[in-house]
C-alpha cells in the first residue's frame, strides 16, 4: 500500500533538487538553494545545517569528503543517496499531479 | 588583512557551543567554513545587512543549539522533513499559553512583582540603549544616506580633533576625486542679533559652505537653498536660510518672508529659503538660521574677513560625501595627498598636519569617545538591574519547580514528551517577561520622548530628539526573549530531573541539591551586583561632595548671573560702556544689592578667551607658558561681586577709561610665571594681535586671587583682566551679588528695560548652578547608580528572605527533630542565620571586588574629582549598611524556624 506523501519542506526539496546534478560543499548547495528559490528560501548556516542535519540522519544525504582537484581545504562535500533520489522523484511526480490537475481547473474555466 | 574575519570566525565557533557536544563534532569544521564564506560575502555589502546577518545567525545558534539539546538522539522520521500542517503546531502553542496564563493568574502576587523588577531593569537598559542608538547609530533627521557621509578631521602627528582653514577645505574640494562633495561649517552657531521691524532679537546662526544642502541631501520646504558660488566673495550676496521652527515660531509660517529681508547684525539680508521641518543640521546642535561663509564678516565682525582668505587659520569643521563604492580609507589617502600638494604651495601650514576621516554621526568626534564610555557606563548600571531583577525571577520560578514536581512527575509518567514539557514552562516563562516586555515599552518611548527636557541649560543651543528606533524596540524585545529563556531554562530542566517514582510516592527527590545550588548562586550574583553598583553610586555622591568643597576661588552663594548682548540694542564701543555703566547704577540703586559687576566670561563653562600674550624681556620657557593666557573684560564692580579677593594694588576703577592709560590686573600665576620674585604692580605686558604684532603696552595695576576659569578640576592658569570701559565686547555677563535669598531677576529686567527697552535680556542663572555644569554628568551617574543600588538592594534582600524561607521549610523535618531533642529557639535561629551569612560574606566578597574594579573604570573616565576607587569610608559604610539589610530579611524566617511546634511539624511530614 502506498503511503500517501507528503510534501516536502521548500528548504528540503531545494537542498535535494541543489544536490541531483552534482556533489557540493555547505556553501555552494546555499548559494544554489538562494539561487533557485529566487530568495524565497533564505537559509543561513543555522538552519541551512539543520535541514541538513535531518537528511543525513534520515539517510537522505550522506557526506564524502572529496579529493576532487587534488584541494584538501575543500573538505566535506555532501552527496544524494539512493534513498534522497527516490525522495525527489516522489516529490517530483507530486507537483507533475498537482500541476495536472492545475491545468485541469484553468481548460475547464477556459470552456465555461 | 584577514583580521576581521578571523575575529567573526572566532565568535562563531563560540556561539556553536550552543549546539551539544555530538553534533559539534560532526559538523562543526563545515558549519564553520560555511558561515565563513557566507561572512565574507554579506561583509561587503555593508553595516546593516552586516548587523542582520549577526542577528539572524546568533538566533539560529541559539535556537537550533537549544532544539538540539532537547532532542533525542536517534533517526529522523519523515515528519521532520515534511511540511507540519498548521493544526500540528498552533494548537499546542495555544494550548501551552492558556494554561501558562492561568497559572499565572493563580499566583498573582508573584506575577505582578516579576513582571514588575523586570519591567524596570527593561526600562532602564532599553532606554540607555535607545539615547546610545541616538547618539551614534542615528542621522540627523532629514539628513540622506548618512552611511555615505564622512566626518573629516585635521590631525597632527597622527592625532587630535582639528579645524581646517577655509582655502584648505576649497582645495580639498576641488581636487578630491574620491568624494563626490565636501562642506563645512563653523562649528558652533554664533548668537547674532537679528531685527525686524522695530524689536531686535538675539537668535543663532551657523556658517556654512555654500555646499552645506548639498552633501547633506536635503530639500528645502520653501524656497532654495545657498549655491556653490555664494560662498565666493565676502560680503556680496547676503543670504540666509532658516529653520522650520524658527520660521513657523518667529514668522508665523508666512511664506512671504521670501521676498523680505531681514536685519542681522544690522546688515540687510534675503532670506532665500526654509528647510524642511525636523531638520536642524547634521549634528547635535541648534540653530535657528544658516548664513553662507561669504557672510563671515556681518556675523563675526569684519576683523574675521582675512579668515576666509587666509591658510594659516583653521576654524571650520568638514564633512564630505563619498561617491558611490568608496571606502573610507581610500578616501583618507587621497585627501592626505591633496593635503601635501597645499603644504607644499602654502608653507605656513604645519608641517605635521594630517587628514583623518571618521564616520559620520551627530556627536562631533572628540566628544564621541568620552560620550560612548559614559553612556557605556550608564548601560552597565541598568544591565546590572536588569540582572538582578531576572535573578530574582529565576530564583522564584526555581522555588515554584519544587512545588510542581509531582505535577510534573504525574505527566510524566503519563506519557508526555520531555521535549514538550520543557517548551511548555519555557512558554510560561516566555509569557512572563513578554509582559514585562510590554510594560516596558510604553515607558521607554515616554522617558526617550521627554529626554531633550532634562538637557541642562548649556551656553550653546542643543537639538536632541532620541527618536525610538526599531534597533530599541528590537534591542528591548531581545532582551526580554534572552532573558526569559537564559532563566526560565535552568528551573525548567530542573523540574524533570527526577526521578519519577520517589515522587509519586510522595518522597521529595533528591536533586534538589542542584537547585539549591542555583538559587544560592543567583541569590549571591544578586548581593555582589547590588553592592557594587550602590558602591559606586556612593563614590559618585562623595566625588560631587568633594568638588562642591573645592574652592573654586569665588563665593557663589548670593549671587545671579545676566547674560546680555548690547549689539541687540544697537549699542557697540563706547556707546556698549555708557549702556553697561547705566544699567550697573541703576542695578545697584535697588535694596539688598551688595556689588555689580560684569565681564565677558562665564566662568567654569570648560572654555574661555585665550590670547597671545607677551611680556617684555620674558625667557623662551616664560613666554611658551604665557603663551596660554586667557583674558578677561571686566567692570569696576566685578571682583567684589564674584568674591575675588585683591592680593596687591587695586583691581578696575572708574577712573581707568577709554582712551586713558591701557591697565590691567593680573593673577597670582600670571605674575609668580612672568615676575618671580617680584611684584608685578608697575610692570608691562602687551596682548599680541592676529598677525604677530604686539598690542598698546599694559601697565599693571593689581594681582588678584587665582580662580579655577574653565573647569573645577584643573590647575589655576595664567589670566589677565582688563577694564571694559577700555576694551569694550558686546556680550556681557553680569553679576549681581545680593543677599542669599533674595530674588533680584524680575528686579533687574524692570530696571534693564527701564534704562534700555532694546536691550532684552538672554537669560539669568544663579551663579552656583552655571558653576554646576560641568558637573552634570556625575550627577547624572550619582543619581542612576544610586537609584539602580538602592532597587538592587532591596530586590536583593527579598531574594534573600526567599531563599532563607525556602531553606527553612526544606529543613523544617530536622529543625523539628533537633528541636524536640532539646535544641533551643536561639541554637535553631543561629544555625538558620548562619547558612544566610555564609551567602551574604561570599555575596559582600565578590561585590567588593566587582565595585574596585567598577570604580577604577570610572576613574579612568576622569569621573570622579578627588576621590580613590577604593575610598574606605564608602565601601566600609555601604558594605554595613547591606549586612544590616541582609541580616534583617534572613531574621524573620529564623525566628519562624525557631518557633516550631516539633510535634506539629513532624506530624505534616
Amino acid at each position: 500500500m502506498q503511503k500517501t506523501h507528503e510534501p516536502l519542506k521548500p528548504a528540503v526539496f531545494h537542498i535535494l533538487l541543489a544536490l541531483a546534478s552534482r556533489d557540493c560543499h555547505g556553501y555552494g548547495i546555499m548559494q544554489a538553494v538562494r539561487e533557485q528559490s529566487a530568495g524565497r528560501v533564505p537559509l543561513q548556516t543555522g538552519s541551512f545545517y539543520r535541514h541538513l542535519t535531518r537528511l543525513i540522519d534520515g539517510g537522505f544525504v550522506e557526506e564524502t569528503v572529496s579529493g576532487r582537484s587534488g584541494d584538501p581545504r575543500r573538505g566535506t562535500h555532501y552527496r544524494l543517496t539512493a534513498a534522497g533520489r527516490q525522495a525527489l522523484e516522489q516529490e517530483r511526480r507530486y507537483l507533475v499531479d498537482v500541476m495536472a490537475a492545475l491545468d485541469g481547473l484553468r481548460a475547464r474555466k477556459g470552456t465555461s | 588583512m584577514k583580521s576581521p574575519r578571523d575575529r567573526a570566525g572566532r565568535w562563531y565557533a563560540l556561539l556553536l557551543h550552543a549546539y551539544p557536544r555530538p553534533y559539534r563534532d560532526r559538523f562543526a569544521t563545515a558549519m564553520r567554513e560555511t558561515f565563513a564564506t557566507d561572512h565574507r560575502q554579506v561583509a561587503s555589502r555593508g553595516r546593516l545587512p552586516l548587523l542582520a546577518f549577526w542577528s539572524v545567525t546568533i538566533g539560529q545558534a541559539v535556537w537550533f543549539g537549544l532544539l538540539e539539546r532537547m532532542r533525542r538522539s536517534g533517526r529522523a522520521g519523515a515528519s521532520d522533513l515534511s511540511r507540519p500542517g498548521p493544526r500540528r503546531v498552533l494548537p499546542r502553542l495555544g494550548a501551552d499559553g492558556r494554561h501558562a496564563l492561568r497559572l499565572m493568574a493563580r499566583s498573582p502576587l508573584f506575577t505582578v512583582t516579576s513582571i514588575l523588577s523586570i519591567a524596570i531593569g527593561t526600562t532602564a537598559s532599553a532606554t540607555i540603549f535607545g539615547l546610545g542608538d541616538a547618539m551614534f547609530f542615528q542621522a540627523a533627521p532629514g539628513v540622506r544616506e548618512a552611511h555615505r557621509l564622512v566626518d573629516i578631521e585635521r590631525r597632527y602627528s597622527g592625532r587630535g580633533h582639528g579645524t581646517f582653514s577655509y582655502p584648505e577645505f576649497r582645495h580639498l574640494r576641488e581636487h578630491s576625486r574620491t568624494l563626490a562633495s565636501m562642506t563645512v561649517t563653523a562649528g558652533e552657531p554664533v548668537p547674532v542679533s537679528m531685527t525686524d521691524g522695530p524689536s531686535s532679537e538675539r537668535v543663532y546662526a551657523t556658517i556654512v559652505s555654500g555646499t552645506y544642502f548639498d552633501v547633506l541631501g536635503v530639500r528645502p520646504a520653501l524656497g532654495r537653498f545657498f549655491g556653490p558660488s555664494e560662498d565666493d566673495v565676502p560680503g556680496q550676496h547676503p543670504a540666509a536660510v532658516l529653520t522650520h521652527e524658527f520660521w513657523t515660531e518667529r514668522f508665523g509660517a508666512d511664506p512671504s518672508v521670501l521676498e523680505r529681508q531681514i536685519r542681522i547684525n544690522g546688515r540687510d539680508v534675503a532670506v532665500v529659503g526654509v528647510a524642511a521641518p525636523g531638520f536642524h543640521g547634521a549634528t547635535i546642535m541648534g540653530t535657528d538660521v544658516w548664513v553662507p561663509a561669504a557672510m563671515l564678516g556681518v556675523v563675526r565682525g569684519s576683523e574675521a574677513v582675512p579668515q576666509l582668505r587666509s591658510p594659516a587659520v583653521n576654524w571650520v569643521r568638514a564633512t564630505g560625501r563619498m561617491r558611490p563604492g568608496v571606502r573610507r580609507a581610500e578616501a583618507e589617502t587621497e585627501l592626505n595627498v591633496l593635503l601635501e600638494n597645499f603644504k607644499a604651495a602654502h608653507p605656513d601650514v604645519l608641517a605635521t598636519a594630517g587628514i583623518g576621516v571618521a564616520g559620520h554621526g551627530r556627536l562631533p568626534v572628540s566628544a564621541r569617545a568620552p560620550f560612548g564610555t559614559f553612556v557605556g557606563l550608564l548601560f552597565l548600571l541598568a544591565a546590572g538591574l536588569l540582572a538582578i531583577a531576572c535573578s530574582n525571577v529565576g530564583g522564584m520560578l526555581l522555588a515554584r519547580t519544587t512545588g510542581r514536581q509531582r505535577e510534573m512527575a504525574t505527566r510524566l509518567a503519563l506519557g508526555a514528551g520531555r521535549r514538550q514539557l520543557v517548551a511548555q514552562m519555557l512558554v510560561e516563562t516566555v509569557l512572563l517577561f513578554a509582559a514585562a516586555g510590554l510594560v516596558a515599552l510604553p515607558l521607554v518611548t515616554w522617558i526617550l520622548g521627554g529626554v531633550d527636557r532634562l538637557i541642562p541649560q548649556l551656553p550653546v543651543p542643543i537639538h536632541f530628539e532620541a527618536a525610538v528606533t526599531m534597533r530599541t524596540l528590537g534591542f528591548a524585545a531581545g532582551i526580554c526573549l534572552a532573558t526569559a529563556v537564559l532563566f526560565g531554562l535552568a528551573p525548567a530542566r530542573q523540574a524533570l530531573k527526577q526521578d519519577v517514582a520517589r515522587l509519586l510516592h510522595g518522597q521529595s527527590s533528591t536533586p534538589g541539591r542542584d537547585r539549591r545550588r542555583l538559587r544560592q548562586g543567583l541569590v549571591v550574583a544578586q548581593l555582589a551586583l547590588s553592592l557594587a553598583i550602590t558602591i559606586t553610586g556612593g563614590l559618585f555622591v562623595r566625588s560631587l561632595h568633594a568638588a562642591s568643597r573645592i574652592d573654586t576661588g569665588y563665593r557663589t552663594e548670593g549671587v545671579t548671573i545676566v547674560s546680555l548682548d548690547t549689539t541687540l540694542a544697537g549699542a557697540s564701543g563706547g556707546a556698549a560702556t555708557d549702556l553697561m555703566e547705566r544699567v550697573v547704577r541703576g542695578i545697584e540703586a535697588l535694596p539688598g544689592i551688595e556689588a555689580v559687576g560684569h565681564s565677558r566670561m562665564m566662568p567654569m563653562q570648560g572654555a574661555s578667551f585665550r590670547h597671545q600674550t607677551r611680556v617684555p624681556g620674558a625667557s623662551g620657557e616664560v613666554r611658551k607658558m604665557l603663551s596660554a593666557t586667557d583674558w578677561d573684560m571686566v567692570s569696576p564692580g566685578y571682583f567684589r561681586a564674584v568674591g575675588l579677593p585683591i592680593l596687591e594694588g587695586r583691581g578696575v576703577a572708574a577712573g581707568d577709561l577709554d582712551g586713558g592709560p591701557l591697565v590691567a590686573v593680573v593673577n597670582q600665576t600670571f605674575a609668580r610665571i612672568a615676575w618671580p620674585g617680584r611684584s608685578a604692580v608697575g610692570q608691562q605686558l602687551h596682548r599680541v594681535r592676529a598677525g604677530g604684532a604686539d598690542g598698546r603696552p599694559m601697565r599693571v595695576v593689581g594681582v588678584v586671587k587665582d580662580a579655577r576659569t574653565r573647569r573645577v578640576g584643573e590647575p589655576a592658569r595664567p589670566f589677565v583682566y582688563v577694564p571694559f570701559a577700555q576694551h569694550p565686547e558686546p556680550t556681557v555677563e553680569l553679576f549681581v551679588k545680593h543677599a542669599p535669598e533674595q530674588h533680584v531677576a524680575a528686579d533687574v529686567r524692570r530696571i534693564v528695560s527701564a534704562i534700555e527697552p532694546g536691550l532684552p535680556i538672554v537669560r539669568t542663572q544663579p551663579f552656583a548652578e552655571a558653576v554646576g555644569l560641568e558637573l552634570f554628568p556625575q550627577r547624572v551617574a550619582a543619581w542612576t547608580a544610586g537609584a539602580v543600588g538602592v532597587i538592587g538592594m532591596f530586590l536583593a534582600a527579598l531574594g534573600l528572605y526567599g531563599l532563607a524561607a525556602f531553606l527553612v521549610a526544606q529543613r523544617a523535618r530536622e529543625i523539628a527533630i533537633r528541636m524536640a531533642l532539646g535544641a533551643s529557639g536561639t541554637q535553631v535561629r543561629a544555625m538558620v542565620l548562619r547558612q544566610a551569612a555564609k551567602l551574604g560574606i561570599i555575596g559582600v566578597a565578590v561585590g567588593l571586588m566587582m565595585a574596585w574594579g567598577l570604580g577604577r573604570m570610572v576613574q579612568s573616565l576622569n569621573l570622579l574629582v578627588d576621590v580613590r576607587p577604593f575610598d574606605p569610608i564608602t565601601f566600609i559604610g555601604v558594605s554595613a549598611v547591606m549586612t544590616g539589610v541582609l541580616l534583617t530579611a534572613s531574621y524573620l524566617p529564623a525566628r519562624r524556624a525557631a518557633s516550631t511546634e516539633p510535634s506539629a511539624a513532624l506530624r505534616a511530614q
